[in-house]
């Protein structure tokens, strides 16, 4: 059994696609890949595969994350296994929309991906509704106050410390974007559309993308 | 933009009222637009193109349910260049998409036609209601799933209609797509609507908005329509020119080329051909061997009802259960090599990633090599994670072998369906499993270890008595008494009551449905004899019987019901919820019909049917004499064993005798019949 963590992108028509449709996903296109994914054992066995945190629908990613484990004995044996070879199989049988950017081998017991995460950072493009100018304004209004308090499912939380960074694009640029990093934990969750929420700038047109995940350096 | 290709609809606001662009040439309308102004008006009003659908789709997507369903990409979905194309064909099938994609009709066509390099079959589906409200406000039409082209701009429609519960649905189809819905109404611009599938076996209800039925078995005949259609297209001939070419093609039937004339009491006198060289009557379409099933399914990004490869054992049934309008209307048998079989498994399991293959037919057993068939599979895919289904299984010691044989990990129950548990009523439908097989296989289920068996019977057949019912609650009754037997209480029967519609090209064509208060009687009467722990009762819901039984031996009066029913709101008909009773009611009253003349009236032995001009090459003859035997009781043997010449060998001698090596069942006969 081998254990590989792979980064991939998340676009077009997979962008409506949910965590655990995908999951399926993932699973036929190794089938049809012939790459054999290895099972749990016990009564009902499952392929082992543990994505990271879910993308919320409609979104981009591009720097997902997910942990795969191969069991390479059922693996025809003419077939070199490299990284590349791997990740070239797996895009050719993959969906429209999701393309694998890296493939590396992992311990097979090193920590869960969901265990590891310490942030993510996302890209908000506003399209032309608001000037970055304006942007930087309202975030600093935001900033000024000592908390940020929010309800999610009814439960109050405070969004401020989820915040780590943010930064604008250039004037020169036709669209506003702004790239904010936020906590990805199981205990704190920040979620960049809670950002926009919190600004009152709900327009019609976002584009939100998840660009990559922060891992704790292990 | 107004460059040589013209591809541009200009749209008055209004969206009943649509002007094409070449219409608009031929007058001298074209000039009154300068550049600019042509431009203004394009935004006003003009429909959407690709493009701003998906940017459109991306501003409210995500307020639907399920937004995955109309956004395409799919493995194995087909994307071709727009400009080597000669003919762009939509597939369509009127309900939603976790439907739409398993049907298997649909995957046949569309892998055959996109392996035509100038052809290019997109589907498309109807949209739940929240996006179709959501389309409606925003006046996107209905677009195909790959290239997001709106189907007003498809030179060809096919819509797959298997059950009449799918009527509205069409309608709003067409509607949805800005297309007049008026087979009438659409002039040369617009797509033609190409419809098939069983329910078109009796086109008469659809006719007034459908422009060719393919009846039968499409495989052929599509593609004789295709290329009728590339040629006419080049010349730009009148619509006329283009249904009168295609009319003579075998297996296909143009409405519009017939008219109807009816006797004072309400039924069909005749049907008039109105134009001399159309043929009187039109004979399915059949293939002499089954071509090769497709191998690249569309896999689907989300969780549909049958997220499996099917592939289709065998065609045809030879038992002649005389309610059962499949097995009529789908003679001769034709059983698919094992080899082939085989090889399609291997070669689409690992083109879809499927874990899930359903082996169809109308009576999986009756597969001469089913016992070999079997036992490859299970070498070859033991070991991988593979569910293999079998359904429609004969009621046998033998299928329970097989099963088990097939039983994956994930198997959980085992279904027949007896349909009749009284001897008069196995007489009656010609359906004879005695209550001793019966027994020893339900006892061989439940000893093997198998926890739910699911039972299906009818009521509602002819000459029924609450007897026969209660012969039903008996049945059932010793058949959980054998599981607690066995396994105690874990034991489930689950059982399926459906009400039996009589259908067209059937022995029971001419039988009256059952009234609703005696359908209501002999539910009650089961649902209190069965009312024990471990046996769970699911009935056919009556409206949606009574609609079964008007549409599906409906003739041409009703596409004005439909069309009204529709306009009233109804659509989605086959939902539980959905279907709309009043509105049904309504548009029967206000088109001056009455739903009993086709529901609960005996018809008389010469009355002319609306579906009589659709020859299914069995011989209406051979039919009324089974109507009579039903009527007496007696059984007629599986036709493997014995020809009573139903007329299928006749009616098709001439391909059989293309294909000589095809194997049908059906004993040789003297070439010289093949003239006939």
């Amino acid at each position: 059994m081998n254990r590989y963590r792979i980064t991939y992108q998340k676009t077009g028509p997979l962008r409506y696609i949910s965590h655990l449709d995908l999951q399926k996903i993932w699973i036929r296109t190794l089938l049809r890949a012939k790459i054999p994914l290895a099972y749990t054992q016990g009564f009902h066995p499952v392929p082992k595969i543990s994505p990271g945190w879910p993308l919320a629908l409609g979104w981009n990613g591009f720097g997902e994350m997910i942990d795969l484990w191969f069991d390479f004995d059922n693996l025809n044996p003419n077939y070199e296994i490299t990284e590349k070879n791997l990740s070239d199989r797996i895009n050719q049988n993959a969906p429209q929309g999701l393309n694998i950017v890296n493939l590396q081998l992992i311990p097979i017991y090193s920590p869960a991906l969901t265990t590891i995460t310490q942030s993510a950072v996302y890209e908000i493009n506003f399209f032309t509704q608001i000037s970055p100018d304006e942007l930087r304004i309202k975030m600093e209004a935001l900033f000024a106050v000592p908390s940020i308090i929010r309800s999610r499912r009814n439960k109050p939380y405070d969004l401020k410390p989820l915040i780590e960074e943010y930064s604008f694009n250039q004037e020169q640029d036709i669209n506003t974007i702004m790239k904010i990093q936020m906590a990805a934990r199981d205990s704190a969750m920040g979620r960049p559309d809670e950002v926009v929420d919190a600004l009152g700038l709900n327009f019609d047109q976002i584009r939100y993308s998840r660009l990559c995940f922060i891992l704790a350096s292990s | 933009m107004i460059n040589g290709q013209f591809e541009i609809t200009l749209k008055t606001c209004k969206v009943t009222n649509i002007i094409r662009v070449d219409d608009i040439c031929k007058t001298d309308f074209i000039y009154f637009f300068t550049l600019s102004s042509f431009e203004s008006f394009k935004k006003g009003c003009h429909s959407l193109n690709s493009k701003e659908i998906e940017e459109q789709l991306d501003q409210f997507l995500l307020k639907v349910q399920k937004p995955g369903r109309y956004v395409g990409g799919e493995f194995n979905s087909v994307h071709k260049n727009p400009d080597t194309i000669k003919t762009r064909i939509a597939l369509a099938f009127p309900d939603i998409y976790d439907l739409g994609v398993p049907n298997l009709g649909l995957s046949i066509f569309y892998d055959q036609l996109n392996q035509m390099d100038d052809v290019w079959a997109e589907r498309t589906y109807l949209p739940w209601e929240d996006m179709e409200m959501e389309m409606r406000n925003r006046n996107i039409p209905l677009y195909t799933l790959e290239s997001k082209t709106p189907l007003d701009k498809m030179d060809i429609i096919g819509i797959t209609i298997p059950y009449e519960s799918l009527y509205t649905n069409v309608l709003n189809l067409l509607d949805l797509a800005q297309i007049p819905i008026f087979s009438k109404d659409r002039s040369e611009g617009y797509p033609l609507i190409i419809a098939g599938g069983h329910s078109t076996f009796n086109p008469e209800p659809m006719s007034a908005f459908i422009d060719v039925f393919v009846i039968g078995e499409g495989e052929e005949v599509i593609t004789d329509i295709i290329r009728i259609y590339q040629s006419w297209k080049s010349l730009s001939k009148p619509k006329f020119e283009l249904l009168h070419e295609i009319s003579q093609l075998e297996g296909v039937y143009i409405p519009a080329f017939y008219e109807p004339e009816y006797h004072a009491d309400g039924t069909l006198a005749r049907l008039n051909p109105l134009y001399p060289d159309v043929k009187q009557k039109i004979r399915k379409r059949i293939v002499p061997i089954l071509p090769p099933p497709p191998k690249h399914f569309v896999v689907p990004l989300i969780d549909v009802v049958q997220n499996r490869v099917a592939i289709e054992i065998m065609r045809g049934c030879t038992r002649g259960c005389r309610f059962c309008q499949a097995g009529f209307v789908t003679r001769p048998v034709r059983e698919r090599p094992l080899e082939q079989i085989i090889e399609s498994i291997e070669t689409s399991v690992n083109e879809t990633g499927h874990e899930e293959i359903a082996l169809l037919s109308l009576s999986s057993s009756d597969y001469t090599q089913i016992q070999s068939l079997v036992s490859k599979l299970h070498d070859i895919y033991n070991k991988r994670k593979l569910n293999i289904s079998l359904p429609s299984l004969r009621i046998d010691t033998v299928s329970v072998d097989i099963l088990e044989q097939l039983r994956g990990s994930r198997f959980s129950g085992f279904t027949l369906a007896p349909e009749a548990a009284s001897e008069k009523i196995k007489h009656t439908i010609n359906k004879h499993i005695s209550e001793d097989q019966l027994l020893e296989t339900v006892d061989m289920i439940f000893s093997h270890g198998w926890q739910t068996i699911k039972l299906y019977f009818m009521i509602g057949l002819p000459e029924e008595t609450l007897d026969d019912v209660q012969a039903i609650a008996d049945l059932c009754i010793k058949v959980i008494k054998i599981g607690r037997k066995h396994i105690g209480k874990r034991s489930q029967l689950n059982l399926g009551i459906s009400t039996f519609v009589p259908k067209p090209h059937t022995p029971f064509q001419w039988a009256k449905a059952d009234d609703p208060e005696k359908i209501l009687e002999k539910q009650k009467l089961l649902k209190d004899a069965l009312s024990t722990p471990g046996i769970k009762i699911t009935w056919s819901q009556s409206d949606i019987t009574m609609f079964e039984s008007w549409s599906s031996r409906g003739d041409r009066r009703q596409s004005s019901v439909i069309y009204r029913a529709w306009q009233l709101g109804a659509k989605f008909d086959a939902w539980q919820d959905h279907f709309h009773k009043e509105a049904w009611i309504q548009a029967f009253e206000e088109n001056h019909l009455d739903p009993n003349f086709y529901i609960h009236r005996e018809r008389s032995e010469n009355e002319v049917f609306p579906w009589d001009h659709i020859d299914t090459g069995v011989s209406k003859k051979i039919l009324r004499k089974e109507y009579e035997l039903s009527l007496k009781g007696e059984l007629r043997e599986d036709c493997r064993n014995g020809c009573y010449g139903c007329g299928i060998n006749q009616s098709f001698a001439a391909i059989r005798a293309e294909s000589p090596d095809a194997k049908w069942f059906c004993p040789s006969i003297a070439t010289r019949h093949s003239e006939d």
